[in-house]
């Protein structure tokens, strides 16, 4: 069955419209007032229309009254109503308003920007800017540059303590005694560093044996025999 | 002649810098021109940017003038902008709107009257999604319909309507209603 549902908004014209395409009616005051009973039949079942659209509907349904006492009783003087010429307008804009749906469905939409970027805009700097003001500002930079410091270089480590304990083994066997200060003499902190801790690795490994007569005095390096 | 010898590229410049539409009445007070002298310009720089091969068109609401995209690229402006086209509308909604397209500037009691229904509550809901606009004439409230709407359809103005020329506000009601029987719209 054919279902007319009085949607929200969708007003009383919208209704009588609906109906007389039902039942494939012209708009005329005849096929109005035909209709007067199912338009009433509506109204009373629908439970959805708020109070303020009633008035709307109400006042339509009185015009529909009207116009079916005015035929059924024709020699009756009531004035003419307009309610067939108001349909007969509104149904114009129903049509319309199907066509307006399918260009409005359409994909076609024009697109707006919508943010200005404003930085690119040379009024937004406060400060005049020119070639010189920048060599000036460039130079104010270089004047405030820190000076830099003395470069910290780090150097891959060319001295290991297995080639110090291996040079220690070799003058011990070509030396009954070696003096670790007069070593030293030549060499660089580092490399005295590790000549030290070379000395404590064969000190550990019982390899050697290390006298020192007197504090801050010479230390003698002897091969460890058994 | 214009005032302004350079009043079309300003016109255009102003056009293609503001993220918002023009009004004319605003264009006028700027360049302190006459009414005529804009209108001619305007008129100018739409025939000079509407047409097909053109990728940018200018679009006219009768009192506001903004430059958009062309409808043609929607979908690849739609892609670059990875943006979703939001295309709702109730029927009463649109009823409403295409009265106001075809009709407008019009009242809210016209338009209760063409509907045969209270329109307050819509015209609201109208208002708020941005497809109508409100002006203040004489003291009443009029409506009609915004860039936003002509953007949505995707036309250059409300002229491109169909059947226009047989449904617009210029057309009387009386006219209308005698045309009932012409089959001036095809039926859906």
């Amino acid at each position: 069955m054919y279902q007319i549902k009085i949607s929200k908004f969708e007003g009383p014209l919208d209704l009588l419209l609906k109906l007389i395409e039902k039942e494939q009616l012209d708009i005329t005051e005849i096929s109005l007032a035909n209709i007067t009973g199912e338009f009433l039949g509506y109204l009373e079942k629908q439970n959805e229309i708020d109070p303020h659209e009633l008035i709307d509907f109400l006042e339509v349904m009185v015009r529909l009254l009207l116009l079916k006492s005015y035929l059924l009783v024709p020699q009756a003087e009531v004035e003419k109503d307009d309610l067939v010429d108001r349909l007969k307008i509104y149904r114009h804009y129903w049509l319309i308003s199907k066509e307006i749906w399918k260009i409005f469905s359409d994909s076609k939409f024009g697109f707006v920007r919508e943010k200005i970027h404003y930085h690119l805009l040379r009024s937004s700097y406060k400060i005049k800017i020119d070639s010189k003001s920048l060599e000036r500002a460039f130079k104010n930079f270089l004047v405030r540059l820190p000076i830099p410091e003395e470069k910290i270089i780090l150097r891959k480590r060319n001295i290991s303590l297995k080639e110090k304990i291996a040079e220690l083994i070799n003058l011990l066997n070509e030396h009954p005694e070696i003096n670790l200060n007069a070593i030293f003499v030549s060499k660089g902190r580092t490399e005295r560093v590790f000549i030290f801790l070379a000395v404590l690795d064969l000190l550990k490994e019982r390899k050697v044996l290390v006298r020192q007569d007197k504090l801050f005095g010479q230390i003698i390096l002897q091969k460890y025999v058994e | 002649m214009s005032s302004r010898k350079n009043l079309k590229s300003e016109i255009e410049s102003l056009l293609f810098i503001s993220n918002r539409p023009l009004r004319k009445k605003e264009l006028v007070n700027f360049f302190k021109v006459n009414k005529e002298e804009i209108n001619e310009e305007i008129k100018n720089l739409i025939s000079q940017y509407n047409i097909a091969s053109s990728g940018i068109r200018i679009i006219d609401n009768g009192d506001e003038i903004e430059m958009i995209t062309g409808p043609e690229n929607a979908g690849v402006v739609k892609d670059f902008l990875k943006v979703e086209i939001e295309k709702e509308l109730t029927p009463a909604g649109l009823e409403t709107l295409s009265i106001i397209a075809y009709r407008g500037p019009i009242s809210a009691e016209e338009l209760s009257e063409l509907r045969g229904i209270n329109c307050a509550i819509i015209l609201r809901h109208l208002l708020i999604k941005g497809l109508i606009v409100e002006k203040e004439e004489e003291g009443k409230f009029l409506y009609q319909v915004s860039l936003d709407f002509i953007r949505h359809l995707g036309i250059n103005n409300l002229e491109e309507l169909p059947n226009w020329q047989k449904l617009n506000r210029n057309v009387s009601l009386s006219e209308l209603r005698e045309r009932e029987d012409e089959q001036f719209v095809s039926p859906a």
